[in-house]
């Protein structure tokens, strides 16, 4: 009896067992993201002096910013190039996660794993691979230059290799968002589109296109957020003509110190790629994307 | 000192703003096989998670075998479960599986032993013990969760919709069997189903549920010859029903207008001249007459129509009748009148104490 | 079939064939290199495993190797435990917070890398006052790897039945013994999903881990400083080695999942 009885404390609410479980991680991003975020926030107002941060309150930073032309240069250069990625990755990935989720057939499995597992080899490595083809020694202008041609210039440390670059590393996200979002998706409402009247194209805009659009928003997400805060691609495939807001950014945690300002900078990174994200959210229906409120 | 072993004492539980046991108390004593009856969303489902203790009700209490059981976790408890779709764990063999609830009480290896092959005897699943459940065809998954729910002997055993999902041959013949193991093992069953021919042909008792409040608790011939409420008369069987405003009251007999045509039913309580009634009669209880059959003093109401339609259902038969006034009336009757075509004039004729009669809600 | 289904099938597998040569191309090409002696122009081949020798004989690769292991178990311990906890909270009880707390679990996937290894390494160092160390840097890339190992989670246990639970409690198991019984047994695949990719995140992660370990080396930041200098021939080898053991891993996965064995959220 006494033990029944001292069980019946462990009777919790459903409200208390989700909270006793979601809150362990819910408090973990909270303590070690949202956090630090907001106290980058706080420092992005302070100053730094010889290393250190000195907390006295200016707008200081943020007029530095915005008053300065190259740094406006190298935001608006980062928000182009990681425009242009995620649309241009847009556009190649939707046919192609399509063939794979409708035509793949038993192999479908082995062409979606083929696509996401480059990506898993990490953003250093990756590059290395890809100075190995398009760097100045790599595998494109030697083999130019073996047969006495010129080297391709646009290949050569600019903006438009940082940019083919970036898309190297984050396209197999937007191809398996998408891929995701089509194998829950139920080709046969395109014949019954079809039954009715609706050419292909039509029924793609009218019913593909609209019930994955969840998925592609996810997709564009995964892109845009790291093209726009990229620094690696930038510095080892850009050259110095291709600077980008996030390789600058992280100067000032390196060789110049300059912590308040690069707060400042992140903050500014933040708050503009969230933007985006709230621009590309609002164009989400919930109810006309055929969300249940449920996964599968 | 337990007269019952389940009682419920006004047990109330609210979603939101749904109410899914709004103030039930039930009493259900050994032996006893007691259905819940209700459409979806009635909360038959509810209170049972709730005398299984994976609801915890607003208010009220819940009592096994006298002891208060209202806060305590399901694993205290000590009942068994069937499952609606089965649930059993698709990891574990059909031996581990039954003898799962038994190695939870701790029990010793040998009892377990024991009590396995009991199991295992009783629902006829001796030689299937290593098998996994994906291995077993729906009726064999069925009598797996049935020894998983009885090997622990448990103060009761609550079914949930067992047979649902089963195919129409294979639910007749467990219909059959359930009930031969409630009664070789006299553990009360309570069993959850929105079936009212599993309710009737398994069940001493049936709880008729409608929007979370019991429409009517009595023996399953009871409910079904003398049902108390308008839900439970249009609920359990196949009723017409017929709607109008009483026209005379005198004694026990009422003179309902229904859309035009003039018939006698049971008096209502609590409804007056000029006030709308419902009147339900089951289709088994009217007949078919010709217009030619001399008048029966017994079945005073009688209507004239034509024979619309025949549904012939192998000994019975639904005679669908038009009436005169552009009404349909369902008439089932053994397919003994041969003679009777569609478009033939006929006459329906009933019995007014056949049917009961409700002053209509609002 | 349609002309026009036929040319949708043709340009379909035209791209996804250009999307791996694409992707593949630099992989095949860098583990080709890896094995010449003349890095810049390998042609005609002539082929030698000194990169490797000179790789495996570098006291600091070594250390970074261990390193990165070292970060990828903690991280991937960390988020397989929170993510495990956080998807089985969101799927199986129903809670006015469910929302809210799919939102925040899903924040890390919306800022940068680079946002998380400064933020963090501000925050430890002035509000926090503790140094950049092994622990700091595991919990940045496990805060950055939570998303995707919920992600995982929340896409292989959709079809978990919890009712299952409520069947063992009912028989008689306490919370823990149901987990261990019951829901375990069943889970473990996305679990072991879960915690492959996060480790393979953080154990190749850069820009996290280069601002929360002060000095300490990893694979991926000894790469970055050698990277600076140009391509190495031990560089090449590194690659050639990680990709190698990446894909590898990714066949294992394929041919569990082929056999059924597991599906990390795949869906036939």
């Amino acid at each position: 009896m006494a033990t029944e009885i001292a069980s019946a404390r462990g009777q919790l609410s459903p409200e208390a067992r989700f909270l006793l479980l979601a809150l362990p991680g819910a408090l973990f991003v909270v303590t070690f993201l949202i956090l630090p975020m907001l106290s980058i926030l706080v420092f992005s107002f302070w100053r730094t002096e010889s290393y250190n941060l000195i907390p006295e309150w200016s707008l200081d930073n943020y007029v530095v910013l915005f008053t300065t032309p190259t740094y406006m240069t190298f935001l608006l250069r980062s928000l182009l190039t990681a425009v242009a990625v995620s649309m241009v990755a847009l556009i190649y990935s939707w046919p192609v996660a399509y063939f794979m989720a409708k035509y793949g057939g038993r192999y479908r499995l082995l062409l979606s794993l083929a696509v996401a597992a480059p990506f898993f080899t990490g953003v250093i490595l990756r590059i290395t691979g890809i100075q190995g083809i398009m760097g100045p020694v790599g595998l494109i202008n030697m083999g130019l230059m073996n047969f006495g041609l010129p080297p391709i210039s646009f290949l050569m440390y600019t903006p438009t290799a940082a940019a083919i670059g970036i898309a190297y590393l984050f396209i197999p996200f937007m191809v398996t968002a998408i891929y995701l979002s089509l194998l829950n998706f139920d080709f046969e409402l395109l014949e019954v589109a079809k039954i009715n009247g609706a050419k292909a194209w039509r029924a793609f805009f009218e019913v593909t296109l609209p019930l994955n659009w969840i998925g592609t928003i996810i997709g564009l997400v995964l892109v845009f957020v790291p093209a726009l805060g990229d620094s690696i691609t930038a510095r080892f495939l850009g050259g110095p003509n291709a600077a980008s807001f996030g390789q600058v950014l992280s100067l000032q945690f390196g060789e110049t110190g300059t912590w308040a300002l690069g707060s400042a900078m992140g903050v500014v990174l933040f708050l503009v790629s969230s933007f985006v994200i709230f621009l590309m959210w609002r164009s989400v229906n919930l109810r006309r994307s055929g969300f249940t409120g449920r996964e599968g | 000192m337990a007269d019952f072993v389940l009682e419920l004492d006004r047990v109330t539980k609210r979603f939101g703003d749904v109410t899914a046991a709004d103030d039930l108390s039930l009493q259900v004593a050994q032996g006893e096989f007691c259905a819940l009856l209700g459409p979806s969303g009635s909360g038959k489902t509810t209170l049972l998670r709730i005398i299984a203790g994976l609801e915890l009700p607003d208010s009220g209490r819940v009592l096994i075998n006298g002891q208060d059981v209202t806060r305590l976790p399901p694993y205290a408890r000590k009942v068994g479960m069937v499952f609606q779709n089965f649930l059993l764990f698709p990891h574990k063999t059909v031996a581990e599986n039954v003898v799962f609830p038994l190695r939870m009480q701790g029990a010793p290896r040998e009892r377990q032993k024991e009590r396995l092959a009991w199991a295992l005897k009783l629902l006829r699943l001796e030689g299937l013990e290593d098998r996994y459940p994906n291995q077993l065809s729906g009726g064999q998954q069925q009598r797996v969760a049935l020894a998983r729910g009885l090997i622990a002997r448990p103060a009761l055993l609550l079914l949930d919709e067992p047979l649902a999902n089963l195919d129409r041959e294979l639910r007749k013949e467990m219909e059959v069997e359930v009930r031969r193991y409630q009664v070789e093992l006299t553990t009360p069953f309570i069993y959850v189903t929105h079936n009212q021919e599993e309710a009737l042909t398994m069940s001493d008792r049936i709880a008729v549920m409608a929007k979370g409040r019991f429409e009517q608790v009595a023996p399953k011939l009871e409910v079904y010859t003398h049902p108390t409420s308008p839900f439970v008369a249009g609920f359990v069987g196949h009723s017409n029903k017929m709607s109008g405003r009483l026209t005379a009251l005198d004694g026990s007999r009422a003179r309902l207008d229904w859309q035009g045509v003039e018939i006698a039913v049971p008096s209502p309580a609590r409804a007056g001249v000029g006030d709308r009634v419902d009147y339900f009669v089951k289709c088994e209880h009217m007949v078919l007459r010709s217009p030619n059959d001399p008048p029966e003093p017994e079945l005073a109401n009688r209507v004239p129509g034509v024979l619309r339609d025949v549904i012939f259902k192998g000994p019975n038969a639904d005679y669908l009748a038009r009436l005169d006034n552009g009404v349909e009336l369902t008439v089932t009757d053994a397919v003994t009148m041969p003679s009777i075509r569609r478009d033939d004039p006929v006459h329906v004729a009933w019995a007014p104490e056949a049917g009961q009669c409700f002053a209509a809600a609002g | 079939m349609k002309a026009g289904e036929l040319l949708a099938r043709l340009i379909g597998g035209t791209l996804l064939l250009s999307l791996y040569l694409f992707l593949y191309a630099p992989i095949a090409y860098v583990i080709y290199v890896s094995f010449q002696k003349d890095l810049n122009w390998p042609f005609p081949p002539s082929w030698t495993l000194a990169h490797y020798a000179a790789l495996g004989a570098d006291q600091t690769y070594r250390e970074g190797l261990w390193n990165s292991i070292l970060l990828g178990l903690g991280s991937a311990v960390i988020c397989t435990a929170v993510a495990t906890m956080g998807s089985i909270a969101v799927l199986k009880y129903r809670s006015r917070w469910r929302a809210l707390m799919v939102v925040i679990f899903l924040c890390p996937l919306f800022v940068a890398d680079l946002l998380v290894g400064i933020s963090n390494l501000l925050f430890n160092r002035q509000v926090l006052n503790l140094p950049g160390n092994m622990g700091s840097a595991m919990i940045g890339n496990a805060v950055h790897c939570t998303s995707f190992a919920f992600l995982i989670m929340l896409a292989q246990l959709s079809r978990y039945d919890w009712r299952l639970d409520d069947a063992a409690m009912v028989f008689g198991a306490r919370p823990l013994r149901c987990f261990l019984e019951v829901t375990l047994p069943l889970i473990w695949p996305a679990m072991l999903g879960a915690f492959l990719v996060s480790f393979i995140l953080a154990f190749n992660n850069l820009e996290i881990s280069f601002y929360n370990l002060g000095a300490i080396p990893t694979l991926p930041t000894i790469a970055w400083g050698s990277l600076r200098f140009g391509l190495g021939g031990e560089l090449f080898a590194l690659a050639a080695l990680v990709n190698g053991v990446v894909l590898g891993a990714f066949a294992v996965m394929y041919l569990l999942m082929r056999y059924r064995v597991v599906s990390f959220g795949h869906r036939e």
